[in-house]
């Protein structure tokens, strides 16, 4: 039998703030437990935790992409131009996922061929594309859709929220290309030691832009939920999804500076935050007062994560 | 005359969970002496001068400085107290002058103003006192490794240290800076400054040091006057028994499988050598000398030479790393931190990295495969762990070294490029490195072992090609020759020595 070592996971941080917060939050709450309550939670997360997914495979190879934001606005305003011009709801899908991917694939150019600063090319091509986004649209939000879309974001099947069915999906098979094909076991060989892996003759070019693509996909599928949900695509819309997708990567142990974390701990993260965001409405936290909490429960996730590391090393 | 002892450390103890890393460990220190301290890997080297200099705590035991017993122990007191630490990765800011690094934290003021003129002025002296006649102005990312250690020492000085620590001081300095090193020591010496010098290199342990301290397994093996011991001798206490070196076997050498004929890049000229079955062909050379660039060119890192490269009697067309692992080259690199490991990744991982189909079916990985690969050539190399998804950065630099050996053997590499495959490694695992690579080319392999630690090439190698600034100035049959020999020819300057005469 194999061992697990729970405390050494690098899980283990964000598992038990998830816990502690649950536990904590069905005492202050008698709503909280409820299957309403918990399946609204999980319709909250959905969208973070597809976002996170792609995050974790740009962080484990020591990269990051503060551009998410900007793309789910540029396919989401894609989609929805295209749909109030009559284009088939399937046809504006695949669009949008297409343009997501190829703001991926700019992104990963730049880092990858011309070795260029992951931090700076993002930051830039958040600009850019939020930029392109605004001319395309002429900075007005896009509403009104075909109710075949509209069942993505809001429909659901036996009780449970579309959203959360594509969550699941992407996650399980996130999971399955992380750990058990060449993408997920060279993101984490590239982050770790990139010159090592270039001696073994495997193409970090290759692997690196999959990796910005793979999350340009799963932002455009996080556009599709979010812009299904709100029934409309804004020119302006949130530019703090990307920098929340990394904090709920980074809460679960994986290192900024690349070759270790988990798409599990990422979906984990996820959920911290969904039920911390959902507790303390249920509480009424007023949101100022929201932001503030998140921002200390962030820190306390990194710091229980850095304790853990403490004693490994030691050890 | 009795010099007097300026540091003195009694029964230290220190147990890590699970380790005992220290145990009734006693060393003490004269004024002005140069005192080595030698051990293996995980002797508790390391362990003891942390805790000297507090970076470490220490479970009991007591630490004598000057007659008084220190009580609170650390890096800061240290300073205070005149011990300074130089440790083996540079800890100079690269973007500040000489100067501003040799007076970081002890700013000369002038009315609350940073006085650059005091600080050059000062800097300048001392640089001369050390023969170093450079401008205090120059930015230390310009100054050569070498030189950047001296900086560090002159830093210690300054803050007038009376004992400087040095960990493994010579790791990545071409001959020639040893030798300045060695000048810097002795300037240090004239000073009635006390030195404590870790090293795993015999001969220069024997060249610098007054005494010998040995450790082994956290405990003193013996301390000794330098000149009434032998090199034998210290191994031994070192290792606590003789190390055996399996004879050199009489290889009959097959095909040809390496040809390199005419290989010119900006570093080399003119290089020619073939190699073939069964041999191991060793390249004589020092720091900058080349040797790392030959590597390079066969391995298609560097596809801008003039030249040919046959491999298998088969001209290289379109050199790649990608290619020349799928003619069977391995390339176990002279850095195995930043070139060879993933150090966050498993053992497992690490072994079967340039592996494509033999661990991939449709891209998909087969983790059974994997493992059983690794565990068959990890326990093939000898790896002190069984543990197949062990984490390579906390393995022991000998193993993390045969990690990379197992790691060819595994892809079944027929042509092994070895660069300083023993850099930094123990005695004992160094020996075991040895016989590994040539019990892996008496089974119809071959190697190529790159080198400035030249007893090592006569201990290995059948055939050694000796280049000096990127020519090859000769070329021996491992037999009656010596170590000295090599040493000349690599240091005659390209062969200019010869061709004078």
């Amino acid at each position: 039998m194999k061992k697990i070592n729970f405390f050494r996971a690098p899980e283990f941080g964000v598992s038990v703030a998830l816990i502690g917060l649950f536990i904590l939050m069905s005492f202050l709450s008698p709503l909280f437990l409820s299957g309403y309550n918990l399946i609204n939670i999980l319709l909250q997360s959905s969208t973070y935790m597809i976002l996170s997914i792609g995050m974790t495979f740009v962080i484990v190879t020591g990269g990051i992409d503060l551009s998410v934001g900007s793309i789910a606005v540029v396919s989401g305003i894609l989609m929805a131009s295209l749909m109030k011009n009559g284009v088939n709801v399937y046809l504006a899908i695949i669009a949008g996922l297409i343009i997501s991917i190829f703001c991926g694939f700019i992104n990963g150019f730049l880092v990858s061929k011309i070795s260029l600063p992951s931090f700076i090319v993002t930051l830039a091509t958040m600009s850019i594309f939020q930029g392109a986004a605004l001319i395309f649209s002429g900075g007005l939000p896009i509403y009104g859709f075909p109710k075949s879309f509209s069942f993505l974001g809001i429909g659901s099947v036996l009780s449970v929220p579309v959203p959360v069915i594509i969550a699941l999906i992407c996650i399980i098979i996130s999971v399955f290309v992380f750990k058990k094909t060449k993408i997920g076991h060279y993101a984490l060989a590239i982050g770790d030691n990139r010159q090592a892996v270039k001696m073994c003759g495997i193409n970090i070019f290759k692997y690196e832009m999959l990796v910005y693509m793979i999350n340009g996909f799963t932002t455009g599928i996080a556009a599709i939920i979010t812009t299904a949900r709100l029934n409309s695509a804004e020119p302006l819309g949130s530019m703090s999804m990307g920098l929340d997708a990394v904090a709920a990567v980074v809460m679960s142990g994986t290192s900024l500076s690349g070759g270790t974390g988990s798409v599990t701990g990422a979906i984990i993260g996820s959920l911290l935050m969904g039920v911390l965001r959902n507790g303390m409405t249920l509480l009424n936290v007023q949101s100022y007062y929201q932001n503030l909490i998140i921002g200390i429960v962030i820190l306390i996730a990194v710091f229980i994560d850095k304790i853990r590391n403490d004693y490994s090393y030691k050890k | 005359m009795e010099k007097r002892t300026i540091l003195s450390v009694k029964n230290i103890c220190k147990s890590f969970p699970g380790v005992r890393a220290l145990n009734n460990v006693c060393f003490d220190l004269q004024e002005g002496e140069v005192h080595a301290l030698l051990g293996e890997n995980g002797a508790g080297k390391s362990t003891l001068i942390k805790i000297i200099f507090g970076l470490l705590k220490k479970d009991s035991g007591e630490i004598i400085l000057n007659g008084k017993e220190l009580k609170i122990i650390s890096p800061l007191k240290s300073y205070e107290n005149g011990i300074a630490l130089i440790p083996q990765e540079r800890t100079l800011l690269m973007h500040k002058s000489i100067a501003e690094n040799i007076f970081l934290g002890l700013e000369p003021m002038k009315n609350k103003i940073i006085s650059k003129t005091a600080m050059i002025n000062k800097s300048s002296e001392l640089m001369k006192s050390f023969n170093m006649n450079i401008a205090p102005e120059t930015l230390v990312s310009e100054l050569s490794t070498g030189m950047q250690q001296t900086v560090e020492i002159i830093r210690a000085i300054n803050r007038k240290a009376k004992i400087v620590i040095m960990d493994e001081p010579t790791g990545g300095l071409s001959a020639q800076e040893v030798k300045t090193l060695f000048e810097v020591i002795k300037t240090l010496k004239e000073k009635n400054i006390s030195v404590i010098y870790i090293s795993h290199r015999m001969e220069e342990i024997f060249e610098i040091s007054e005494r010998i301290t040995i450790l082994r397994d956290g405990e003193n093996s013996g301390t000794y006057v330098t000149q009434s011991v032998t090199k034998e001798k210290v191994i031994e206490m070192m290792a606590g028994k003789k190390i055996s070196s399996s004879e050199r076997k009489e290889i009959i050498p097959g095909d040809k499988v390496l040809e390199v004929k005419d290989l010119s890049t900006s570093k080399i000229k003119n290089i020619n050598f073939e190699l073939r079955k069964g041999e191991i062909l060793g390249i004589a050379g020092l720091l900058g000398s080349g040797r790392t660039e030959i590597f390079e060119c066969i391995y298609g890192i560097n596809r801008n030479y003039k030249g040919k490269v046959f491999i298998n009697s088969e001209e290289c067309t379109n050199p790649s790393v990608n290619n020349a692992i799928k003619h069977g080259i391995g390339f176990v690199t002279e850095d195995r931190k930043r070139t060879g490991l993933s150090l966050k990744s498993s053992v497992a991982k690490n072994i079967t990295l340039p592996m494509k189909n033999e661990i991939f079916k449709r891209g998909i990985i087969n983790t059974k495969n994997m493992k059983k690969i690794s565990s068959e050539y990890s326990e093939k190399v000898g790896l002190n762990t069984k543990d197949m998804s062990f984490i390579s950065g906390n393995l022991s630099g000998g193993n993390q070294q045969k990690v990379l050996i197992a790691r060819w053997m595994a892809k079944k590499s027929g042509i092994l490029l070895l660069d300083e495959p023993t850099v930094g490694v123990d005695v004992n695992a160094k020996q075991e490195i040895h016989n590994l690579i040539r019990n892996y080319c008496s089974e119809n392999n071959a190697a190529v072992v790159a080198s400035s630690d030249f007893p090592e090439l006569l201990d290995v190698c059948s055939r050694i090609i000796v280049i000096s600034e990127g020519k090859i100035v000769k070329e021996f049959e491992n037999k009656n020759i010596d170590e000295k020999i090599l040493l000349e020819y690599a240091t005659s300057a390209g062969g200019k020595i010869y061709e004078e005469n």
